[in-house]
């Protein structure tokens, strides 16, 4: 009997929730509407798109998921998609989607010109959201401050065993790769791969927060990290992860050359898109003052517009020169980049 | 051979169209063999796929050794012995079953994290760098192997334990009056007994190794998984020549199992007296406590309570109003598909007792191949297949996106076989007598199927339903490529935040009421064998 009641009681549960409209927001009627494919995982994107929600009565509707299988399912979905947007973490993703002809011109007049034009797409296909620092973290007692400032120096033979880094599957890791095949040619940055690969303390694995950790425990002396990540772990509830991050000391690579590798997060109005005005109303919303600041202080990414300013952990980490290579450059180079780190042993 | 009785058309005929509505998208994956000359295929080929064939080898057997370990010494304690705490162990096993793969795998390294619980408690009594002068590092494919086979074990368990409960306890008697020892009865006896059952849990234990992939690609592990996302970075639609790869050795896999198990279709006949457990002595009977226990200790207990202590710190960053509404998503998109599985495989095995053939046979066990095929392979292969019959507008496809049609589609193909196969234990046990009887009487085929299974099977469907339940919540790469607008669910939040935030901590309250639901089905409408 008692079983009975449960499943009675779960059967209840279910089809009630088959008749109710699962979105847990206030029961606004919003006719007009736009819709998004995004790789952005971060609550704070959620309570941005409820702001554009209310501002502009235009309902923001999302799928979550991992940029291959949101391009995917573009390419099978074709011309009959409903989505109108498509937002990924980073540039060599979008740059797939632009290949791919899945993209139209954005016409979103003067906003655009408010981000510098290494930011968006020449022809206007898609552009930077947000944007984020790929930097050499080092351990403070272990390496001095003149020491190891490109990421050139990472291949060095006296760092044998003293190197933490995550896989080559990371797309972070093959854009950053991708700059350097850019700055120095395929063959150099082969055998940067290869020089990377001796110096590894351990096959690669983890996550950027464990590159962190390794230097803290002593396990290696430096690594590759993206600045939000840092950001995260400087304001943890938890004080052991706050002295982990606060045992390296960061290095923004290759100042005195090229600049720091950068990436983005970029956002496109898909060719078939039916909301196509709704999606630009939601892009220049993204990129206005406002919105940037939320990003910045929410997220610890770095804001594309240049009035906007970073968040106060972002800028006690201090300012830097930037890699201002065309980032579709860095799309094009992706395959490549997975190519090299395959040839030379990155795992 | 027997031929189809006409009779019996209609059921062959409904057996039939489940198979190849299960069976037909999957065809569609084959059209990846086309590509082969692709570029990144080639490159793959050249630099990666051996080491990755080996190390899907080496985790698959890894992973088993793990859990063939942890699981069948256990159930032969269960099946066999009265010891304190037996009844609450027996059921506690299984409950690990309710942790997915990649939960364990990343609560375990944040366990032994640098900054994690096992430095903090270390801690109290060493100075911090004995503790890191240890080099505790436990993101390595072998540990990989042990966490996943902490959480997969309860497959051999619950196997093993069905079939040491039934079937072989006259011979062991018998081999018992005849003096053999307990390692020799165990041995020679039991274990060869059992292996055919064992075997079946260790294989489901194989494919979910190969279908992990946020595990695999936290520590890095590469396997063929692995090899299919690599493919899809290099350019999106190559990927599926690597999956018709896969799908094309599991069909040959299958093949194999089939002859196999139609080969040796003598099976023992279950017999009606019960038998006795054995009453060790006191402490043996304490020692064995804590042998059961121990794999349910870090199946289970260990891993939920370093979740527990994570989401004590988080508890402020949830909104309750997203909590239900997740919760109730999670629910409706388990128990549809489950109720659904249950009743196509009812069908199958009612269709394979009326009708037995081997063409038949082979056609039930073909249409179970779908739990060995990677999530998100199905994903694409489902939509592939739904458009290529669409209309000119796509309504149909976007129909089923939108009510979650697809999805419980998707589902179904992956996890029919979870159902059949344990659906298959419980019919075994129903003596054919019984309906052969009702159908002499003149009953209608229909009405043996719902007066004398239905009632007979009731039991087992409980079970079959609260697993497949288990196995679809814990589901992921399918749930996110065929999910519609503004849905989550309790695997792909908590999987966001471990993953994609780097934060066990964030993750923790949806992981905890992700395993709190499967518990509660799996101890509410699991029966397992009742032996006296």
């Amino acid at each position: 009997m008692k079983k009975l009641a449960i499943i009675q009681l779960l059967l209840v549960l279910i089809l009630s929730s088959c008749f109710q409209d699962s979105q847990d927001r206030e029961n606004i009627s919003l006719t007009r509407e736009v819709n998004l494919y995004t790789d952005r995982h971060y609550p704070i994107d959620d309570s941005i798109f409820r702001l554009f929600e209310r501002e502009h009565g235009i309902r923001v509707n999302v799928v979550k998921g991992d940029a291959q299988e949101l391009l995917a399912r573009l390419d099978k979905e074709g011309a009959s998609s409903k989505a109108d947007i498509l937002i990924t973490t980073d540039i060599a993703r979008i740059y797939q989607a632009k290949e791919y002809g899945f993209f139209q011109p954005i016409e979103m007049g003067e906003a655009l010109s408010a981000i510098p034009s290494h930011l968006y797409d020449e022809e206007n296909m898609w552009f930077g959201l947000t944007k984020r620092a790929r930097i050499i973290v080092v351990s403070k007692d272990r390496v001095t401050e003149d020491e190891l400032l490109n990421y050139e120096d990472l291949a060095d033979p006296k760092y044998r065993g003293r190197i933490a880094m995550r896989s080559k599957e990371n797309v972070y890791n093959q854009s950053m790769m991708a700059s350097i095949i850019a700055a120095i040619g395929e063959e150099e940055a082969l055998n940067w791969v290869k020089g990377v690969v001796a110096n590894l303390y351990q096959s690669p694995k983890g996550n950027d927060r464990d590159q962190v950790k390794a230097i803290f425990a002593g396990q290696a002396d430096a690594s590759v990290v993206n600045t939000y990540y840092l950001g995260k772990m400087m304001t943890s509830d938890d004080p052991l992860e706050v002295e982990a991050v606060n045992s390296v000391r960061i290095v923004f690579p290759n100042q005195s050359s090229r600049g720091t590798h950068i990436n983005v997060s970029g956002a496109g109005v898909l060719k078939h898109a039916a909301n196509k005005e709704e999606a630009q109303t939601l892009l220049t919303f993204l990129l206005s003052q406002e919105i940037q600041q939320i990003y910045a202080d929410g997220n610890f990414e770095y804001p594309v517009l240049q009035s906007a300013v970073s968040s106060e952990i972002v800028r006690s980490m201090g300012d830097f020169k930037e890699d201002e290579l065309s980032l579709n450059r860095l799309g094009a180079l992706n395959t490549t980049a997975i190519q090299l780190f395959d040839r030379g042993g990155w795992k | 051979m027997k031929l189809i009785q006409k009779k019996y058309i209609g059921w062959a005929l409904v057996a039939l169209v489940i198979s190849m509505m299960i069976i037909a998208p999957l065809l569609f994956v084959l059209e990846g063999f086309a590509d082969s000359t692709n570029e990144n295929v080639v490159h793959i080929r050249k630099y990666l796929l051996k080491d990755m064939v080996w190390t899907t080898i080496r985790m698959i057997l890894g992973t088993c050794f793990v859990a063939l370990i942890l699981g069948v010494p256990t159930a032969y304690f269960v099946a066999n012995f009265k010891f304190p705490l037996r009844r609450i162990l027996k059921k506690a096993n299984i409950l690990p079953a309710a942790i997915p793969t990649y939960i364990m795998a990343f609560v375990y390294a944040s366990i032994f994290s640098v900054t994690g619980s096992f430095t903090k408690i270390a801690g109290v009594f060493f100075d911090r760098a004995t503790i890191f002068g240890w080099g505790i590092d436990v993101i390595t494919e072998g540990f990989l192997m042990i966490f996943l086979g902490f959480a997969l074990y309860p497959y051999v368990y619950s196997a093993a334990l069905v079939s040491f409960s039934i079937k072989n306890k006259s011979m062991e008697e018998a081999a018992a009056s005849l003096g053999a020892g307990v390692w020799k009865r165990f041995f020679r006896v039991v274990l060869p007994l059992s292996l055919g059952a064992i075997m079946g849990g260790a294989a489901l234990v194989a494919m979910e190794v190969l279908n992990d992939y946020g595990a695999m690609s936290y520590f890095n592990v590469q396997t063929m998984t692995a090899g299919i996302f690599q493919a899809k970075q290099m350019d999106f639609t190559s990927s599926v020549y690597l999956s018709a790869v896969v799908l094309a050795a599991l069909i040959g896999f299958f093949a194999v199992y089939f002859l196999i198990r139609a080969m040796k279709r003598v099976e023992i006949v279950e017999s009606s007296i019960s038998y006795d457990l054995r009453q060790p002595s006191k402490w043996n009977g304490v020692l064995i406590s804590i042998v059961v226990f121990f794999p349910f200790f870090l199946g289970f207990v260990l891993p939920v309570m370093e979740l527990l202590h994570l989401a004590w710190g988080a508890m402020d960053s949830i909104a309750s109003s997203r909590f239900t509404v997740v919760l109730l998503n999670s629910l409706q998109l388990a128990f549809i598909p489950a109720l659904i599985i249950v009743v196509l495989a009812l069908v199958l095995l009612y269709n394979d007792y009326l009708n037995p053939s081997k063409s038949g046979a082979l056609l039930s066990s073909m249409s179970t191949i779908g739990y060995a095929v990677p999530g998100a392979v199905i994903a694409v292969a489902v939509i592939s297949f739904v458009l290529f019959f669409d209309s000119e507008n796509k309504s149909f496809y976007h129909w089923g996106i939108n009510s979650l049609s697809l999805l419980i589609f998707a589902y179904v193909i992956r996890f029919l076989s979870v159902g059949y196969n344990t659906l298959y234990g419980g019919f075994e046990r129903v003596s054919r007598t019984i309906p052969d009887a009702s159908r002499s009487l003149g009953m209608g085929s229909f009405t043996t199927f719902i007066k004398v299974y239905f009632p007979l099977l009731k039991g087992a469907m409980f079970t079959t339903l609260a697993i497949v339940v288990v196995d679809v919540l814990k589901e992921l790469p399918l749930t996110l490529l065929l999910q519609r607008f503004n849905f989550d669910t309790l695997a792909t939040i908590t999987y966001e935040n471990a993953k994609i935030n780097e934060s066990v901590t964030d993750a923790s309250p949806y992981a905890l009421l992700l395993i709190f639901v499967g518990v509660i089905a799996i101890l509410s409408l699991v029966r397992i064998d009742k032996v006296k």
